[in-house]
Parts: C-alpha cells; sequence; structure tokens
C-alpha cells in the first residue's frame, strides 16, 4: 500500500512544482509524467479486456447459465476489435449511427418519462426545499420568458437581482468552501492519512 | 520584482497554498484533541442503516457518477471513504448493501474497501461482490436504479460523490420507495434536486469532512480544525479587502495578483 502512496505523492509534488515554478526541467518531467499515466492507463485497458474475456470465456466453457449471452458478447467484441483496427473509421462510426446511438435513445426515452413525472411530482411543494426550489424557478424563468415578464413585470428585475446578487455570492461562498475542503483532503492524501483512493481507509483503532 | 523562475501571477497562489498546507498541518497533530462538531448528515447514515435493520430490507449506497480524474477526484474519494464507514455498519448490523459504481477505475477500490470492511467486522463470507453493479454510464445508472429500488424494496438510499442531471432521478427514486435518503454533493446544480427528496444533505466541505470522520481518526479529524482557521484568515481578507477597496485603497488587490 506504501509503494502507490509514495508514487502518488512524488507525481503530486512535480505535478504541484511545474504549476508554480517556470522552470525547464520542471516542465519536461511534467509532460513524461503525464505520457507515463497515459500509457499506464492503457495497460490497464489492455488488462481489463483480458479480464473481461476471461470471464466470459470461462462461463462459456463452464456452459454457465446464460451461455449464449456470453456467446454474443465475446463474439460481438471480436469482431468490433478486428474490423476497427481495419476500418476503424467506417465501422464505429456506423455502430455509433446505428446501435450505439440508438440504444442510448431508448435507455433515454424509458429514464425521460420517469424524470418528467418526477418532476411534476417534485413541484407540488412537498417541503420547504420544494418551495423554495418552485419560487426561485418560476423567478429565474421569467428573465427568459417574454409573456410572464409581460404579465408580471416586476418579477424581471426582481429575477435579475435574485440572480445576480444574492444567488452569486451564496454560489461564490459556497464554491469557495468547496475549493477549501478539496484542499484539506489532498493535504490528508499528501501525509498518507486519507488512503480510500487505494482502497484501503485507515482508522483509530488499527493506528 | 519576482524571478523569472517563478510563473507570473501565480506567487500569491503559492504563498496562500503553502500557508493553508500549514495550517492543516498544524490541525492534524497540535489541535487534533479538540472536538469536532457534527455533521448531520453523516450521523444520519447510521440511522439509515439501523432503519434498513429493523425493516430487514437492503440500502443502496452510490459513490457519485464519476470516476477518479480530474475536478471531480475529491469527491468520489470522499464518496468512497464513506461507503468504507456504512459497509462497516451494514456488516455490524447483517444489512446487505447494494453499490452502483458507473466507473470501470472505481470497481477495483470499491470491492477492496468493502471487502476490507466486511473483513474488520469479522464477517468476511458476508461480503458479496456481485452486489457491486457496474452501471456503465449515467442512463443506464438511471435505468438500472429504477428497476432495482422497487424490485429490491431499498430502505434506505446513500448518494456521495460527483453527481450531475441524473440526481434527481436517483433522489426521486428513492424517495417514491420510500427510502431514507442522504445525499452529499459539493455542485450547485445538483443540491437543488438532492434538498426536495433527501431527509438530509451534507453539502459543501461537509463532504470532505465527512470523508474524515468516517475513519473516526483523529488526526485526520485535526485537518478540520486547521481547515477553520483557514477559514477564518479568509474571511478576514475579505473584510480587510472590502474596507481598502472602500478607502480606494489597492494593497491588497496587487498583492493578490503577484
Amino acid at each position: 500500500m506504501d509503494l502507490p502512496l509514495l508514487t502518488f505523492i512524488f507525481v503530486a509534488i512535480f505535478v504541484f512544482l511545474e504549476y508554480f515554478f517556470n522552470i525547464p526541467a520542471l516542465n519536461a518531467t511534467g509532460s513524461f509524467l503525464n505520457s507515463t499515466v497515459i500509457s499506464i492507463s492503457y495497460w490497464a485497458l489492455i488488462y481489463g479486456v483480458v479480464n473481461l474475456v476471461r470471464h466470459h470465456g470461462w462461463n462459456i466453457y463452464k456452459k454457465e447459465k446464460g451461455e449464449w449471452y456470453h456467446s454474443i458478447l465475446v463474439l460481438g467484441s471480436a469482431v468490433t476489435m478486428l474490423f476497427a483496427m481495419t476500418y476503424y473509421d467506417i465501422l464505429y462510426q456506423w455502430i455509433w449511427n446505428n446501435i450505439w446511438y440508438g440504444l442510448q435513445t431508448s435507455i433515454m426515452c424509458y429514464v425521460g418519462f420517469f424524470h418528467f413525472s418526477g418532476m411534476f411530482r417534485t413541484y407540488r411543494a412537498r417541503n420547504w426545499g420544494g418551495a423554495t426550489m418552485i419560487i426561485s424557478s418560476v423567478l429565474g424563468m421569467s428573465v427568459n420568458a417574454p409573456i410572464l415578464l409581460w404579465a408580471i413585470n416586476p418579477l424581471g428585475p426582481a429575477a435579475n437581482w435574485f440572480s445576480n446578487t444574492p444567488a452569486a455570492g451564496a454560489w461564490l461562498g459556497f464554491h469557495l468552501v468547496t475549493g477549501l475542503g478539496v484542499f484539506t483532503l489532498a493535504a490528508r492524501q499528501f501525509l498518507g492519512m486519507e488512503r480510500s483512493m487505494l482502497g484501503s481507509l485507515v482508522t483509530q483503532e488499527e493506528k | 520584482m519576482l524571478p523569472n523562475f517563478i510563473v507570473a501571477g501565480r506567487f500569491s497562489g503559492l504563498l496562500f497554498g503553502l500557508g493553508m498546507f500549514a495550517a492543516i498541518y498544524y490541525g492534524l497533530f497540535k489541535l487534533n484533541h479538540l472536538e469536532i462538531r457534527e455533521v448531520p448528515g453523516f450521523n444520519y447514515i447510521s440511522e439509515i442503516v439501523g432503519r434498513a435493520a429493523e425493516l430487514g430490507r437492503p440500502i443502496h449506497y452510490i459513490p457519485g457518477i464519476s470516476g477518479m480524474e480530474g475536478s471531480v477526484a475529491q469527491r468520489t474519494i470522499a464518496g468512497l471513504a464513506c461507503m468504507g464507514h456504512t459497509a462497516r455498519l451494514c456488516a455490524r448490523l447483517g444489512v446487505k448493501m447494494h453499490v452502483s459504481i458507473a466507473s470501470p477505475q472505481i470497481i477495483p477500490v470499491a470491492n477492496e474497501i468493502i471487502k476490507y470492511s466486511y473483513m474488520k467486522e469479522g464477517v468476511p463470507d458476508e461480503f458479496k461482490p456481485e452486489l457491486i453493479r457496474y452501471t456503465v454510464n449515467q442512463r443506464a445508472t438511471m435505468a438500472y436504479i429504477q428497476g432495482m429500488f422497487p424490485r429490491e424494496k431499498i430502505a434506505g438510499n446513500i448518494m456521495i460523490g460527483a453527481f450531475y442531471w441524473e440526481a434527481f432521478n436517483l433522489a426521486e427514486m428513492g424517495s417514491l420507495v420510500g427510502a431514507a435518503q442522504v445525499a452529499g454533493e459539493t455542485m450547485s446544480n445538483s443540491i437543488p434536486e438532492f434538498a426536495v427528496c433527501c431527509e438530509r444533505l451534507i453539502i459543501g466541505d461537509e463532504v470532505f469532512a465527512a470523508a474524515a470522520l468516517a475513519t473516526g481518526d483523529k488526526d485526520q479529524l485535526g485537518s478540520l480544525i486547521g481547515l477553520d482557521i483557514v477559514k477564518i484568515v479568509i474571511v478576514a481578507f475579505m473584510i480587510c479587502g472590502m474596507l481598502l477597496s472602500l478607502l480606494g485603497n489597492r494593497v491588497l488587490l496587487d498583492m493578490l495578483s503577484l
């Protein structure tokens, strides 16, 4: 567990220094480290493909339940990969336009229906949060809805004021403390205390 | 004038960053004996798990929809830390915990954290990796949750991490099946949806504080005191800057642009 942590700290120091200091050697090291990260992630992709093929291949070999599904998946992936290497543009575009995009749209239709019916449920003002959301939404929308501006004219300037003054101030304050929170977590990571990104938690009792 | 090896306009940032690090370091090691205020949203996690144990129904956890790269990495990491805490509570009370992961990078990390949590509670055999589901992307995650929540009769839903427009669907679905819900988010665009649908909310820097609370480690909790020191300094800076600007003095502004 200490080796990944040391690597993290080492890389973080270089990235940090590269941001603040204008030293050619540092910049070169920063670019090199970035390329290394990309190379490592590609190796992880290859490892992932091997693992998936192994997993599905094993299920086909053992004739597990849903064997046909595993077979189609492996066959589909193999054909896509082999053809994509040769006819990348044509084949990938075809898969994207005719299969992937279609599947995404059908999921979106299913999810979208719930999304819209959910909006109706939420806009019933089920609690104080919901009520505030309705009021602020009406105010916010009135800025961009000419007919609403015409009907209830004073709402326009009010909405603008809410949007530009208290909301903008709250937004800035909110992002400021969030940024500080990120910095604190990063500091704990840098000192080797926060290790959840490595799949481990260091607790008081373990210390 | 500053020497050439310092990037122009970033010197004040460097000084400020070092100052913040020093304050957090001081909090970590010198002020870690002080009491930390409670985060109600974080405490609600144990209530959710307790309620699920009483009802004999499972809970659902999602550490955000993103991976561990870019600006969302820290939010995901905070979500993972809280997931370890939730997994320990579930292992202790015998509650089944469904986990949805939309980024392939997170799967091995989540797997390790949950397995480790079950081991620490002395029930490694109760760990079921098949409950950690890879849900590919936003739309597929929403579709999965819309099917799984009513099917499994989810008693609690915990969402801590990075969320976008799917936040509304996830929280509304939990609300629809009557699940007790808590959400932790640092993005202002997802918070309204969570505020309407969830019983408790962990907002902004509380999400990162919750990550420290999840470990219960006194040293890590000390970092929150360091963070409070930084907040006080920033507020003092703001007041000084405002007063100086009103008086027509640009010293502070010039200093910050160095």
